[in-house]
């Protein structure tokens, strides 16, 4: 279990974490979901001693980071979103590079390597250079050499940016098999909405250096489900109306009402001042994103850039 | 050990394999030597058979100027031409921008009575000398030297034979006053060992120097691998693995220490078995092996601690590899890689002080052309070392800024 409390980290006048709370479920998977620059990647590289607190206390698996800071890395791994390996190096050399960090060593390192290799499904191209590489074949490498030291904890940023359909579905496979079977708790940083809420036991979300959403991925997905009615175009007047109401929200041409304990009285009193300002209903669906909804609500929507 | 072993395998692995990179710090220092060698022999050997072409023209055709033609024809190192009857100084000085000639001198008409008659000044302008503006200044300084000493031995005699009574008069015997044309001084190299008599070569006196220059490069493998960590993550994936930083800073410096001794054993071996077979002149390595070795270890740490160092500071591989190239091109412009120091003003001389590539070159030769011992070269040694390892603690502390 992770539990964090309080946790600061600024970068000169810039704030990056701005006293979070969080514990994190021992042997979930927990989704990281958050706009650019929004903190996720200085919470993930604080867990991992990469970089250090200015407050808070952080507890990984009853150690403290600040005294057992070398215990908490051995049973640790981090699978950052950018290829961290050596092109000019093979599969198996990189393997065995990382394996020898990680402080393997005999029969022990050669185990792993195997493992990671069969997890990674490269028992063929083992001796080919990593540089040469497809990017599914790459993905799947970065992900292997975050499992050779077999962590507790393990930090995935993007596993599957760019890969191709096949690839991505192996590899969320692959996380959900190695969760399941070495109750290995991950932490899944991810701008793919339908990963989460494929794999994820978990959902965190962060923004402005804050949790803004932290619960269940199944009570989430279920709160956060949304009817959507289409009209030509939503009038202000309307708009104005509606604009009281908890759970209900407007766009140019539709109308979201939230499936919370409100959902009937809004439905009706929707069709209501819908029949009133004489609208036509063109369409009515439940949304098929849902988490990218609830994601795009509780952050507000606006486009982050980083700095 | 384990760990630091591997470590150093990944790194020369990641050298090697980068065609590129290998060939800049290994073969094209090789090359340079290779060609700097064999094309700049010449300039200082002695007896050579590249000659500089001379255009002589005799204006005065008499028995006084013809000796002085036979006496000019034996200077070692030009070709002396003698032209066919008299030419225009048009025509001359025309063969000299074509570049056919370096040299012009014409043998004026007042050339006898001047070597005859001892009261005649320079004013009687017995000779005129042209120069192709692109001649370096010793050479036309060596030419120009030769030539006085020729026309002055020539009034000598002149002067002996006119007036025989003078040389009885004063006891001298004319062969001791008038030396041979191969000239009274001798060099005598002032070694540290006092036994080599070994004459230097241009081999021996610019490799040291490029030496030093090449060895510096390693700034450019050592930032692209330093970024290429940084910028594709392996840095934060080495960073939240249990190891300390300073076994992988360690593992670096062995590793980039073990290439900088093979660029060194690659570029000595050039110069001692390739430029003789090629016909230029072997380079010694002195007497003292272990007296190389130091050195090359010193240079090579400084060399590899600038490189981390600029590393450390830069942004981005570009800016890495730019600041430390143009870094290296000024210390050594500096520390008289590129222009001897002896030729610089007394301030430069000074300000040459301040550059480790001066530091390193002069141990080079201090080693190799002087004969030294490693305690002659302890100066050098302690100042490169030095230097080194306060730029690994700057390193340490930029990254340290940087990284947390």
């Amino acid at each position: 279990m992770i539990q964090i409390q309080k946790l600061h980290k600024s970068y000169d006048d810039v704030i990056a974490l701005n006293g979070i709370d969080l514990t994190i479920r021992d042997g979930a998977i927990t989704g990281f979901l958050g706009p650019n620059g929004a903190g996720k990647t200085t919470l993930v590289s604080i867990l991992t001693g990469i970089i250090k607190k200015n407050s808070g206390h952080v507890s990984i698996n009853g150690m403290d980071l600040d005294k057992d800071l070398d215990e908490i890395k051995s049973i640790s791994s981090i699978v950052p979103q950018s290829l961290a390996f050596y092109p000019l190096l093979t599969a198996y050399e990189n393997l065995e590079y990382f394996g020898i960090l990680y402080g393997l060593s005999g029969k022990k390192l050669r185990e792993r390597i195997d493992f990671s290799i069969e997890v990674a499904s490269l028992q063929p191209y083992i001796k080919k250079r990593t540089g040469k590489f497809s990017g599914g074949m790459q993905r799947r490498l970065n992900l292997a050499i975050g499992l050779l030291n077999d962590p507790k904890i393990l930090y995935l940023d993007e596993p599957t940016v760019g890969v191709d359909a096949q690839s991505r579905k192996y590899m969320l496979e692959m996380i959900r098999k190695t969760n399941l079977e070495h109750h290995t708790t991950i932490l899944y940083a991810s701008h793919y909405m339908n990963e989460i809420e494929q794999v994820t036991d978990d959902v965190v979300i962060i923004d402005n250096g804050s949790i803004v959403l932290n619960d269940t991925t199944q009570a989430i997905l279920s709160s956060g489900s949304t009817m959507i009615i289409q009209v030509d175009k939503v009038p202000d007047s309307l708009k104005e109306r509606l604009q009281d109401f908890q759970g209900i929200q407007t766009t140019l041409d539709s109308i979201l009402i939230d499936r919370n304990d409100m959902f009937y009285s809004n439905f009706i009193q929707v069709l209501t001042l819908l029949r009133e300002s004489r609208l036509t209903i063109l369409n009515m669906n439940y949304n098929s994103n849902k988490l990218e909804e609830i994601y795009l609500h509780v952050t507000s929507g606006q486009i982050r850039d980083d700095e | 050990m384990n760990r630091i072993y591997f470590i150093i395998k990944k790194e020369i692995l990641e050298i090697t394999r980068d065609l590129q990179t290998f060939a800049l710090l290994i073969l094209m220092p090789m090359a340079f030597i290779l060609i700097m060698s064999l094309s700049m022999q010449a300039l200082f050997k002695l007896n050579s058979n590249v000659k500089i072409n001379v255009i002589v023209v005799d204006r005065d055709i008499s028995k006084e100027s013809k000796k002085f033609l036979d006496a000019i024809k034996k200077i070692e190192n030009y070709s002396m031409t003698e032209s066919m009857g008299d030419i225009s100084i048009e025509k001359l000085t025309g063969d000299i921008k074509k570049g056919r000639y370096k040299f012009g001198l014409i043998i004026n008409r007042s050339f006898s009575s001047y070597v005859r008659d001892i009261k005649m000044g320079p004013g009687a302008m017995p000779l005129t000398f042209y120069v192709d503006p692109t001649m370096q200044l010793p050479i036309q300084a060596g030419l120009k030297n030769q030539l006085e000493l020729h026309l002055s031995r020539l009034r000598l005699n002149a002067l002996f034979y006119t007036n025989p009574g003078l040389q009885s008069c004063a006891g001298l015997i004319r062969e001791i006053i008038n030396p041979s044309p191969e000239g009274v001084l001798k060099p005598l190299y002032v070694y540290s060992d006092k036994k080599a008599t070994v004459i230097p070569n241009a081999a021996q006196q610019s490799v040291p120097a490029w030496l030093v220059f090449s060895m510096y490069f390693i700034v450019i493998p050592i930032s692209l691998i330093f970024h290429t960590e940084k910028n594709n993550g392996t840095l934060i994936r080495l960073r939240s693995i249990n190891i300390k930083s300073r076994y992988l800073i360690a593992g670096k410096i062995v590793s980039y220490y073990i290439i900088c001794v093979i660029q060194v054993v690659c570029m000595l071996c050039v110069g001692r078995y390739l430029v003789p077979l090629l016909g230029g002149d072997t380079i010694r390595l002195g007497n003292s092996l272990f007296g190389l070795f130091v050195i090359s270890s010193c240079v090579a740490i400084n060399a590899i601690a600038f490189g981390l160092l600029v590393s450390s500071v830069s942004k981005n591989t570009q800016v890495a590899g730019s600041l430390g190239s143009i870094l290296i091109v000024i210390f050594s412009a500096i520390g008289g890689i590129m222009v001897p120091k002896f030729v610089m003003p007394l301030y430069m001389q000074k300000l040459s002080n301040i550059s480790p590539l001066s530091w390193g070159m002069d141990g080079f030769l201090n080693i190799m052309l002087r004969n030294s011992a490693v305690a002659d070269i302890i100066p050098e040694s302690a100042l490169l070392l030095g230097t080194g390892f306060v730029m690994l603690a700057i390193t340490g502390l930029v990254l340290k800024k940087k990284l947390y």
